[in-house]
């Protein structure tokens, strides 16, 4: 059986690594550039476990849990960090929607505490405790090294005989007798039986060449860095009332970002001096300390966020055979990396559907079976 | 205790005598000269330790964007000495202390390696390395306590309306300022040192098919600018083409600025050359200095770089900084690996001794350069000196044409460059390049190529007047390209702009190299520690070959001065490991801002 998996980031290598574990011998990744660059090099390389929607926390705590033995498998450690996410929640109604959704949490054996502003100020002293009720930390969350992750599953899979085409950008996906045959790319076709879509924001344009809508549309989204300093943010900072967000990396720098109005569709990948301003804003305000940093670089991706804000994993049977996507994770597709690669190389080589993967089928928008995830930050 | 202050001093330049401290000790300076040039006159070249290794670290380039040292200036951390001016009574911390025994034990596994070591691929392991790693790495601590007393002010934004903006004030950004301001353009010329005039201010040497010395063109220009009323704004960064604006950055005082807003219908990016670092072992010593710091010191400041010296680069660059260090009596030797140097300014200095056919060089010093042992034919010798000028490389500063989306390549003779053609234009519509960055060599073609530049800006915006006017330069600099032969290399990067086939080709080996093995304490990059056994490692035996891929598993480029220092030799030294073609191995992208903002400054606008 031959596949082609389009997309050689994160959820691409994941997928090929996972599939060639499986023993399947052919298998091409087609990469417009090189790998690991068109999104995954630009996340923020943090992961948690909590999100709205129980499927969607099941989903994320088992990729978690690779994650933590995923050094001995790949052989690339991804230094990994458990310092806790601490949500900084502005009023009473965020702080509902957090208390029951640590109901759910709990229950999945992955609850949070709530901190008053006094219990935070004494955990963090360098927080300024003004503008929110009551604090959210959940010691389940982390960071690791994106590249390394991404790297290590492909450098993994090319070590068992996984192709990768790189500077082919797939153009079209070319059909015969209503069966995939593969994809046809600026450097010409790449065949295959089965295709997978794990192209991120550039999916749904892919999707479209053979006439199906994916409901999920591009947004760019911008991440700025400061320079280093000493170790001192153990938790990665949410602040919910500007859904500004930062931490430390262990390098030592602050990197974080914000929402800031901005046009969907695959815009040019360049900064904006207004998201510095607004993620300044917030940084200087909740870590007053961090008025005398300077802030390095910034850099821009694309979230590729469906209409319910949850992922989509496998194929519709009125798609053309062979076709599946894996993508429209909207900002957690790095986090979900890992068991997406498990659960699609399974679905793809065996054609069995996981459990964990059921709910995120392509076919639950026509079914009503959304999965409303709106806990999204950054 | 050491005085390298020459006995006469330009008041003119620099202003009244101050004194300020450090580490507790008194030094003299005066105002507005920058506090690691009167550091340097003071014999205090080891400022800081460097992130990883704990290496002594002082100041490599005078200039603004050379961030190869910080210091903490009254309380406040991360300051760019070269930057930050003297001033009465302000206390500056360096890091001159002992290194930590952790450190010692510890930090030789932190190279590119690190990643996928057996030890850190345990679990357990792991979580014991991981607190080493977040405390091991030298950084400054954040300032918790309120130091409102160093703060200057943060102020809002402005917005500066105008024609044609030029990056750069020097010689070729002053005559294109000139150009379009004579054809009644509203010309600003922006530059992020303290004088305009770009490398030749300091310059008491005649350029090559010039009729005066660098100083005197550079003043002549600056009274032609001045009649033309033409706004000049020094100290002033461009940091940026931001998507919502490009942006200029100006700091009087360390953590303070403000942000200005440039809109401009064209602009002219002569951001000019860097001295690129050579490579040898232990090339990060302090006292080991670039030709353009060795040439400010002595004719900006009045002070001699040192006593006994050596020049690394038997170049134009090289010999031009042994002239005029010659003429204060500095003794000095000059060495290359080549066998045969020829240079047009050879006839200046014939009383230099000159050591050629070398294999390769190591620094000698505990905390400062002490001397160099060189290795000839097999054998080693010893040469002592209290400096080292390291001028085998000058590139292009590449940084705001690559931000803006000029395309960059790489051509024999030129380097990595902007693709331009010979009015000055690039791939992105009324965006202009003239002078060093070009990768041109010789000043005469720089004047020439900011006159054609202007024009082009001209024509850009709509005047027909200056099309006569930008033909008969364009035939004066063809012609000068030709007799100063560098008429085929520049001709190739004209073909490539129009599209031409692009010569596939590999380096063997890159003027900044001297050294005969990939082993030791060669550094690539002083702000993250990056050295060439790193990018030997990513190359050889993890297989990636490019530059973005190198860059995530080294963070070259990744440190203070955003790659200033480190991005060609980064890019030459990956592939010439690689034995590939540099516009294969590429570069990294460049992100703004070039230069630091405080997020005071970015909260304030």
């Amino acid at each position: 059986m031959s596949i082609v998996i389009v997309g050689g980031g994160v959820i691409g290598c994941s997928i090929a690594y996972n599939l060639a574990k499986l023993g399947t011998k052919d298998v091409t990744i087609v990469e417009k550039d090189i790998p690991n660059h068109g999104t995954s090099t630009r996340s923020a390389s943090r992961f948690r476990v909590h999100f709205w929607t129980e499927e969607n926390v099941r989903f994320a705590t088992e990729s978690r849990r690779i994650f933590l033995n995923l050094a001995s498998a790949t052989k690339w450690n991804p230094i990994i960090s458990i310092g806790g996410y601490l949500w900084l929640l502005p009023n009473e109604k965020h702080l509902k929607a957090f208390e029951k959704a640590n109901q759910m949490w709990a229950r999945l054996g992955v609850a949070g505490t709530f901190f008053s502003p006094e219990e935070t100020r004494e955990q963090y002293p360098y927080l300024n405790t003004d503008g929110f009720v009551q604090a959210f930390f959940g010691p389940q969350d982390g960071s690791l090294h994106h590249d390394y992750v991404t790297y290590g599953y492909y450098m993994a899979s090319k070590a068992m005989g996984v192709r990768c085409v790189e500077h082919a950008e797939a153009t079209k996906i070319t059909l015969e007798d209503g069966k995939v045959t593969g994809v046809e790319t600026d450097q010409g076709p790449v065949k295959g039986e089965k295709v997978i879509l794990a192209a991120g924001a550039w999916t749904a344009d892919l999707a479209r060449t053979v006439g199906i809508e994916l409901p999920m549309e591009p947004v760019k989204k911008e991440i700025l860095i400061t320079e280093p300093f000493r170790f001192f943010l153990e938790p990665f900072i949410v602040d919910n009332g500007t859904s500004g967000y930062f931490g430390q990396t262990l390098r030592g720098e602050i990197l974080g970002g914000i929402d800031v109005p901005v046009e969907k569709g695959l815009r040019p990948l360049n900064t904006s001096i207004l998201c510095a301003k607004e993620w300044a804003k917030t940084v200087t305000r909740v870590v007053p300390a961090m008025k005398y940093a300077r802030a390095f670089r910034g850099w821009s991706g694309y979230f590729d966020p469906t209409s319910d804000g949850s992922h989509i994993l496998g194929s519709d049977p009125e798609w053309p055979r062979g076709l599946h996507v894996a993508a429209g994770f909207g900002g957690h597709g790095f986090l979900m990396a890992p068991l997406t690669g498990e659960v699609m190389a399974r679905y793809v080589a065996f054609e069995e559907i996981p459990e964990l993967m059921e709910p995120f089928l392509p076919t639950r928008f026509k079914e009503g079976r959304l999965v409303n995830e709106t806990l999204v930050v950054g | 205790m050491i005085d390298r202050r020459r006995k006469v001093s330009k008041v003119e330049i620099c202003g009244e005598k101050v004194s300020f401290y450090f580490d507790g000790k008194r030094v003299d300076g005066h105002e507005g000269e920058p506090m690691a040039a009167a550091l340097y006159a003071d014999g205090i070249s080891f400022l800081s330790r460097s992130v990883r290794y704990y290496r002594p670290r002082g100041i490599f380039d005078l200039h603004p964007s050379c961030r190869s040292s910080l210091v903490n200036f009254n309380g406040a951390p991360g300051v760019n000495p070269s930057e930050a001016t003297c001033r009465e009574g302000v206390k500056v911390t360096g890091e001159t202390g002992g290194v930590p025994l952790m450190v010692k034990l510890f930090s030789s596994m932190l190279n590119a390696s690190f990643q996928h070591t057996r030890l850190v691929r345990s679990k357990l392991i792991w979580s014991a390395v991981r607190h080493l790693v977040k405390n091991n790495a030298n950084n400054p601590a954040p300032v918790f306590q309120s130091t409102d007393e160093v703060l200057a002010s943060a102020s809002p934004t402005t917005t500066l309306d105008m024609d044609v903006l030029v990056i750069g004030a020097g010689i070729a950004g002053l005559e294109a300022a000139c150009e379009a301001s004579r054809n009644r353009l509203k010309v600003v010329v922006i530059d992020d040192q303290p004088r305009a005039g770009g490398e030749l201010r300091f310059d008491a040497l005649t350029p090559l098919g010039l009729q005066d010395e660098g100083q005197v063109i550079v003043r002549n220009l600056l009274k032609r600018i001045e009649s033309y009323r033409v706004q000049l704004l020094l100290r002033t960064a461009v940091i940026g083409f931001y998507e919502d604006g490009l942006m200029a950055y100006r700091s009087d005082e360390p953590l303070g600025g403000k942000l200005c807003k440039l809109n401009a219908k064209a602009i002219v990016i002569a951001t000019g050359k860097v001295d690129i670092p050579s490579i040898f072992v232990n090339n990060d010593l302090p006292g080991i200095i670039s030709s353009s710091m060795a040439l400010r010191l002595l004719n900006e400041y009045e002070i001699s770089p040192g006593e006994r010296g050596i020049i690394i680069g038997a170049t134009d660059q090289g010999y031009r900084v042994a002239s005029q260090l010659r003429r204060h009596g500095i003794n000095l030797k000059i060495v290359d690996r080549k066998v045969r140097a020829h240079t047009e300014y050879r006839n200046l200095v014939n009383d230099v001794d000159l050591i050629l056919g070398i294999e390769s060089v190591r620094a000698r010093g505990k905390h400062s350069v002490e001397g160099i042992f060189l290795t000839r034919d097999g054998k080693v010798s010893e040469l002592p000196a209290d400096f080292v000028v390291s001028s085998s490389l000058q590139s292009a500063d590449i940084r705001l044409p690559a931000q803006a989306n000029v395309e960059i390549a790489y051509f024999d003779g030129l380097g990595h460059a902007p693709v331009h053609n010979a009015f000055m234009e690039t791939n992105v519509t009324n965006v202009f390049v003239a002078g060093g960055v070009t990768g041109s060599p010789f000043e005469a073609l720089h004047l020439l190529e900011g006159r054609i530049a202007g024009l082009t800006a001209v024509l850009s915006l709509g005047s027909k007047d200056a099309e006569a006017q930008r033909e008969q330069n364009v035939k004066e600099y063809k012609r000068k390209l030709q007799e100063m032969g560098v008429r085929q290399t520049k001709d190739e990067m004209f073909r490539a702009f129009d599209g031409g086939a692009r010569k596939e080709r590999t380096v063997s080996e890159s003027p900044s190299w001297y050294s005969d093995n990939l082993d030791g304490m060669q550094f690539v990059c002083f702000c993250e520690d990056v050295l060439v056994k790193d990018l030997a490692h990513v190359i050889r035996k993890v297989g990636f070959q490019n530059l973005e891929m190198i860059k995530r598993c080294t963070s070259i480029c990744m440190g203070h001065c955003q790659g200033r220092l480190c991005l060609v030799n980064a890019a030459l030294t990956a592939s010439i490991i690689a034995n590939s073609d540099p516009n294969v191995v590429g570069l990294t992208r460049q992100r703004p801002p070039t230069r630091p903002v405080p997020l005071r400054v970015l909260a304030a606008m």
